[in-house]
């Protein structure tokens, strides 16, 4: 990678760095989490940038790299620990829609990226089947599994708090 | 849309504003580059491992130098209020108000009784909302009902253009509760909600309005200026606005009158892997007024190795409120603590929180073999 590449990957980096943030605090819902997930993807996007630049959308491959990344990342440490609590929000984070967040955190990276693409992103079913590389029964059906999952950790956590 | 679904939307779009942070975004920007350079070097047959480059970049991250831990006390200080073993739940908190939706009670405002601010600009992925407040500035109560007949943008140069007719973000409450009944000096909010998922915008591009206009019925328009550093920018075009209300009560944490506490934890700088760990936690109030501990609080706390997610594991307790039931004006008291250490040897990171609070404190730490 020559130096014009390279500062075009970190022009690209420093741009789209807030809306990165915020997308991998969603698909985690942990700062630093969201933080070494962008590191990640951007590392790779840049791996090829002029190509990329030139012929697909970086932000959309970054975004793809990040959901890639941190569905193989919950796979792995899901094997490390399988007994282990959901992750925590970090202690760093706000406790406004706590348990849903906590409730969030307990489902499968690839549920919750398909929670984080139709809810925050505002992506259609086909948008976000294209992006997930899946199809569109697929999103559906993951989408109803995640949305009856987290209803019913709600509902126990609310019943255990009476 | 379901109850879950309209949760599960305001939850992750409500991010805390830490994701702007200058400071954040240069030390993911030197993590970029390090681990960069890590990749090159083991491509190269060099010693750097992933391993060793996710340490530096978590450091950097959170603003650690040298040696985690290095800034600690070799031990942490005895003497403080006795830890007590009585676990505590997970915060949950206490549920929002259910409001029935009001109607309308007074006579419709009309652009004279009003005078427009910009309010705060939310952002979440893919998504920019800036709200608009409107006051009764008029000596009368009056309701402000529906939605902006239109919104019309005004550039620097005072070039206008229509950017929406009426409600365009369909069903999205932005958390308002409307119509809004305004006694004078109250005030209601209007969402503009726009987006910079598109290439021109990734690639920098700007539309910029310095000031919106915002038509009430058909008795005029209520003119706002934007901030100079935020102006609005409909660079992708699609540019939602809600109906008019008032932001809905909310029932978190920044209300917990233990906020105005502040904490910080000695922890001893190297500790044993999969032993318990004693430390402090120190919480001071700089008020001039007693803070009770009338209905004890528990706190939170973890300790995570790095490369791990941070907050893994957590553990609650109450603090022994038995032993000590306020904190004096200007006053601190340090309660002893107890954590569990992981069996992963290396740096890590632990975490202090009361729950249902702001108030929380936190550090980094070495594991060392048994």
């Amino acid at each position: 990678m020559n130096q014009t590449e390279r500062m075009t990957i970190e022009g690209f980096a420093r741009a789209r760095l807030p809306a990165l943030l915020r997308f991998g605090y969603a698909l985690t819902g942990n700062q630093e989490a969201a933080s070494d997930l962008v590191q990640e993807a951007l590392v790779r996007t840049g791996a090829r940038w002029s190509w990329r630049a030139r012929r697909e959308d970086p932000e959309g491959y970054t975004r793809r790299v990040m959901i890639n990344t941190n569905v193989s990342w919950w796979r792995q440490r899901r094997r490390e620990w399988p007994t282990a609590s959901p992750p925590d929000r970090g202690y760093d984070m706000q406790y406004r829609d706590y348990e849903l967040w906590r409730a969030l955190s307990s489902l499968p990276a690839r549920q919750r990226a398909v929670l984080v693409l139709r809810y925050y992103e505002d992506l259609s079913e086909a948008q976000a089947a294209d992006l997930l590389g899946c199809s569109i029964g697929t999103v559906k059906s993951q989408s109803a599994k995640a949305i009856a999952k987290l209803r019913a950790i709600l509902e126990a956590s609310a019943l255990e708090a009476k | 849309m379901n109850d879950i679904e309209r949760a599960l939307r305001r939850a992750l779009r409500d991010q805390p504003p830490v994701h702007a942070d200058p400071r954040l975004v240069k030390a993911v920007l030197l993590g970029i580059r390090k681990r960069r350079r890590a990749v090159l070097a083991a491509t190269a047959g060099g010693t750097a491992t992933a391993a060793g480059a996710a340490v530096v970049i978590i450091l950097a991250l959170t603003g650690t130098s040298g040696a985690p831990g290095g800034a600690n006390p070799a031990a942490a200080p005895a003497g403080g209020i006795p830890w007590t073993n009585r676990t505590a739940p997970v915060y949950t908190p206490p549920p929002a108000r259910s409001l029935a939706a009001p109607t309308a009670k007074y006579a419709a405002c009309t652009a004279s009784d009003l005078t427009g601010k910009a309010g705060d600009v939310s952002l979440g992925t893919g998504r920019i909302t800036q709200y608009i407040v409107l006051s009764n500035t008029g000596a009368h109560p009056c309701t402000l009902s529906g939605a902006p007949s239109t919104l019309v943008g005004v550039r620097a140069n005072g070039r206008r253009t229509t950017l929406a007719t009426g409600n365009t973000a369909g069903t999205q409450s932005f958390g308002f509760t409307g119509p809004a009944n305004l006694r004078p000096g109250q005030s209601a909010q209007v969402a503009i909600a726009t987006t910079d998922m598109c290439s021109a915008a990734s690639t920098g591009g700007t539309d910029d309005y310095s000031t919106v206009t915002v038509r009430i019925g058909t008795s005029g328009a209520v003119n706002v200026s934007l901030p100079r550093a935020r102006p609005l920018n409909v660079i992708c075009g699609a540019v939602g606005v809600s109906a008019f209300g008032v932001p809905g009560t909310s029932s978190d944490q920044s209300s917990s009158p233990l906020n105005v506490l502040t904490a910080s934890a000695a922890m001893p700088g190297t500790v044993t892997a999969g032993t318990t760990a004693r430390y402090t936690v120190t919480l001071h109030n700089p008020t001039g007024q007693a803070v009770a501990l009338s209905r004890c609080p528990s706190y939170m706390e973890f300790m995570s190795p790095l490369g791990t997610m941070p907050g893994s594991g957590a553990s609650r307790y109450y603090l022994n409120c038995q032993a000590v039931s306020i904190i004096p004006a200007g006053g601190s008291v340090t309660f002893d603590m107890q954590i569990s250490v992981p069996g992963t040897t290396g740096d890590a990171k632990y975490g202090w929180a009361l729950q249902g609070t702001s108030v929380q404190t936190g550090g980094s730490v070495t594991i060392t073999g048994p």
